[in-house]
């Protein structure tokens, strides 16, 4: 199966022997189905609640920003809502329905395989480049594009270039305009703009999709709605501006914490063809990371605090998965498979630490760390 | 068939407009096809006589005598959808239908009230009369009688030479009308079998006797699967196949077998056996639908099968209803299938 690689920190989970990775394998696959023949009357009308929840906010928020964008408080009011529509819409909506968490129940307008989201990647794409890459590769070094998007270096096993110095603001920029860089992840433009080994035609030829879609997005939230509102075309347009960057930053670091956490292992590209199931889900376990928090937390973060749980049954409707979270997790303990978790915050500090470790060339980030654990002796001693 | 071809985004969600609309008018929407339930009457102990006003959506001029619609009922949550014959279409823009209690959803059929909203579809099917005035044989058994009353109406329209209607059922639904259409009009032979008062099959002596050149006229059959069935091998014995039009209203038996079976990507316009599950076949037989994992897991080549009945086999559940989603890389068929790709 998929060790942990050499230089990253020693993996904290137990190696399992084949005979034991089958059976935890088993173990999970309980778990995912009696959570599966249990599905009911109760999923439907939780997801039919978050779409009104979407609707009723969508409705709310334009139309406070229409007729009221002039009053400070109403701008702010109705531009936050809006941020919260669009991250309920694109997390808890979106993200779950697109995963066809619930084709089953035959409501053409929730179906996976149609279903497109408010944000600039089109849902063709993402199904390609989330749904397949991501959730089949997940942390795979080479695989999953999105260990770093190209853009980061996330991983010790990344190779080192001068462009990673940068690592910090580069993801601060990235959670900035996080929509956009979703949208064209599928266009591997690092390889236009720094490998040269795609050529721009390529990228042109690719970008179909993306094209139309942004198109359509910047027409209904800079132009459409702003030009309809008349007199308030400043208001609605700055309160677009602005629920749109609300989103991209909240949906990037609920993203940043579910893979880019210091014990969220990656992997080496080197028997993917062979794995079987249950190693698989091994790996997405040791590939992913939750974070713990209230009840608003888990719904604004479309359930991806459950990242693990999500890796595991991607197609499992998401409001089951904190049920299914203590299942998973004594079991991780009976097995010796560390369980990532943490609070958001600790969480979302320890993504920060892993990007500056690997700003620098792996070996200066050891003697960086040397030095700083001797400093810390020291500090200790005295 | 390659969808990523023809993206394109959803530049005015239709669903949110349906959302608003339906605030205003229950039967208002953009594009989908709402009725109102305009009548209920039981037409006897477990069937009723359904009236559906639907908006303007509803292609009326395409109904074609014989054809069917589907209802989508909500039931715990999830849509259910299930083919009715039209009986006739009403003066009045009503779409009359005969629903017999068999199952989840004509259950659920049975229970609207006037003045309910539901979706239906567009008509569909193309179990309908063929041109001309030959002469024709009617034949239902049970709740199929809806289908076959319909057909007789365009058949007494066009007024075809000669009509043999052949009817089984336990109870008299439309019996009456039936005996008064056969008075007023001397082409048509009617004869009804009362399968409780004396117990009657679709045989080929029966048939020789009401009809003897029957192997030589356009028969269409509608009714339970055993009659099907029968009806199937007394033409087949004959060599005359192209004489027949079935309409399956039950959902087809599982054989249990993995044979392989015929597949049809109704888009695609292509056909193919599969004998293992349904991406694979596909491949082999050269075409290539979207897909990822090829586990189960990533959703990419979910699409919807619009009829037959296939397998899951990561769960074994079967899944015989119209119009579900399933995923080509873990669904095996077990009757033909046709998929919307």
């Amino acid at each position: 199966m998929n060790m942990a690689l050499e230089f990253s920190t020693v993996s904290k989970s137990a190696h399992l022997t084949p005979e034991q990775t089958e059976e935890f394998g088993r173990r999970v696959e309980q778990i995912r189905q009696d959570v599966i023949q249990s599905l009911g009357e109760q999923d439907a009308k939780y997801i039919y609640k978050v779409r009104n929840f979407v609707r009723y906010t969508e409705i709310a928020s334009r139309g406070m920003l229409m007729f009221g964008g002039w009053i400070p408080p109403i701008w702010l009011l109705g531009t936050g809502l809006l941020g919260v529509s669009k991250i309920v819409e694109n997390m808890e909506l979106g993200h779950n329905v697109m995963h066809g968490q619930f084709d089953w129940l035959n409501e053409p307008s929730l179906n996976g395989n149609t279903y497109d989201w408010d944000t600039i990647a089109s849902g063709d794409d993402w199904r390609e480049t989330h749904n397949y890459v991501h959730h089949t590769y997940t942390n795979i070094v080479g695989k999953d594009h999105d260990v770093g998007y190209g853009i980061l270096r996330v991983s010790d096993q990344q190779k080192w270039e001068p462009r990673h110095l940068f690592n910090i603001p580069l993801g601060l920029q990235l959670m900035f305009f996080f929509e956009w860089y979703v949208g064209v992840q599928n266009l591997h433009l690092e390889d236009a703009l720094v490998y040269k080994t795609k050529s721009w035609k390529q990228v042109w030829k690719d970008s179909s999709k993306v094209r139309k879609k942004a198109t359509r997005q910047v027409l209904k939230d800079y132009v459409f709605f702003p030009v309809i509102s008349g007199p308030m075309f400043l208001p609605v347009f700055a309160g677009n501006v602005v629920a749109n960057i609300i989103r991209n930053l909240w949906s990037s670091a609920v993203i940043f914490n579910g893979h880019f956490t210091e014990d969220a292992e990656t992997f080496e590209p080197d028997n993917t063809d062979t794995e079987t199931k249950a190693e698989w889900y091994l790996r997405q376990i040791r590939g992913s990371s939750n974070f713990s928090g209230t009840e608003w937390m888990h719904f604004m973060s479309g359930n991806l605090s459950h990242q693990i749980e999500h890796h595991l049954f991607p197609d499992m409707p998401a409001n089951r998965y904190k049920e299914v979270a203590p299942k998973i997790k004594a079991l991780c303990a009976e097995y010796g498979i560390n369980y990532n978790e943490a609070n958001f915050m600790r969480q979302f500090w320890s993504v920060w630490v892993r990007l500056a470790k690997c700003s620098l060339p792996n070996h200066t980030t050891g003697k960086v760390m040397q030095t700083l654990e001797k400093l810390k002796a020291k500090l200790k001693f005295a | 068939m390659n969808a990523t071809l023809s993206y394109q985004p959803h530049w005015v969600r239709e669903d949110f407009v349906d959302f608003v609309l339906q605030k205003i008018n229950a039967t208002w929407a953009w594009k989908r096809v709402i009725a109102e339930v305009t009548t209920v009457q039981p037409l006897h102990t477990d069937m009723v006589l359904i009236k559906l006003k639907p908006n303007r959506n509803f292609n009326f001029d395409q109904v074609r005598a014989g054809q069917s619609i589907l209802l989508t009922l909500l039931i715990d949550g999830v849509y259910q959808q299930r083919s009715y014959s039209i009986i006739e279409v009403t003066t009045q823009g009503e779409i009359a239908l005969g629903i017999k209690v068999q199952g989840l959803v004509s259950s659920a059929a049975q229970r609207l009230h006037v003045g309910e909203c539901i979706e239906i579809s567009q008509p569909q099917g193309d179990f309908t009369l063929h041109q001309g005035q030959y002469p024709a044989i009617l034949i239902a058994s049970g709740s199929g009688i809806t289908a076959i009353y319909s057909l007789l109406q365009q058949a007494l329209k066009q007024q075809l030479e000669q009509i043999h209607v052949i009817y089984f059922n336990r109870a008299e639904i439309f019996h009456a009308e039936l005996q008064a259409l056969a008075e007023q009009h001397p082409q048509l032979q009617y004869h009804f079998f009362n399968t409780s008062e004396q117990k009657q099959h679709l045989t080929e002596k029966l048939l020789q006797k009401l009809v003897p050149d029957y192997a030589q006229t356009a028969t269409y059959v509608c009714g339970h699967h055993g009659m099907m069935q029968q009806a199937n091998e007394i033409y087949a014995q004959k060599g005359a196949q192209s004489q027949l039009y079935q309409e399956y209203f039950q959902p087809l038996q599982v054989t249990g077998t993995h044979a392989a079976q015929r597949i049809i990507f109704r888009r695609a316009q292509h056909e193919f056996l599969a004998d293992t599950n349904l991406l694979s076949s596909a491949e082999q037989a050269g075409l290539r639908p979207q897909h990822g994992c090829r586990m189960g897991v990533c959703n990419k080549c979910s699409c919807t099968k619009v009829s037959g009945v296939t397998q899951n086999l990561l769960t074994g559940e079967i899944e015989d209803q119209p119009n579900r989603p399933i995923k080509l890389c873990v669904s095996q068929a077990l009757s033909p299938v046709t998929i919307d790709l």
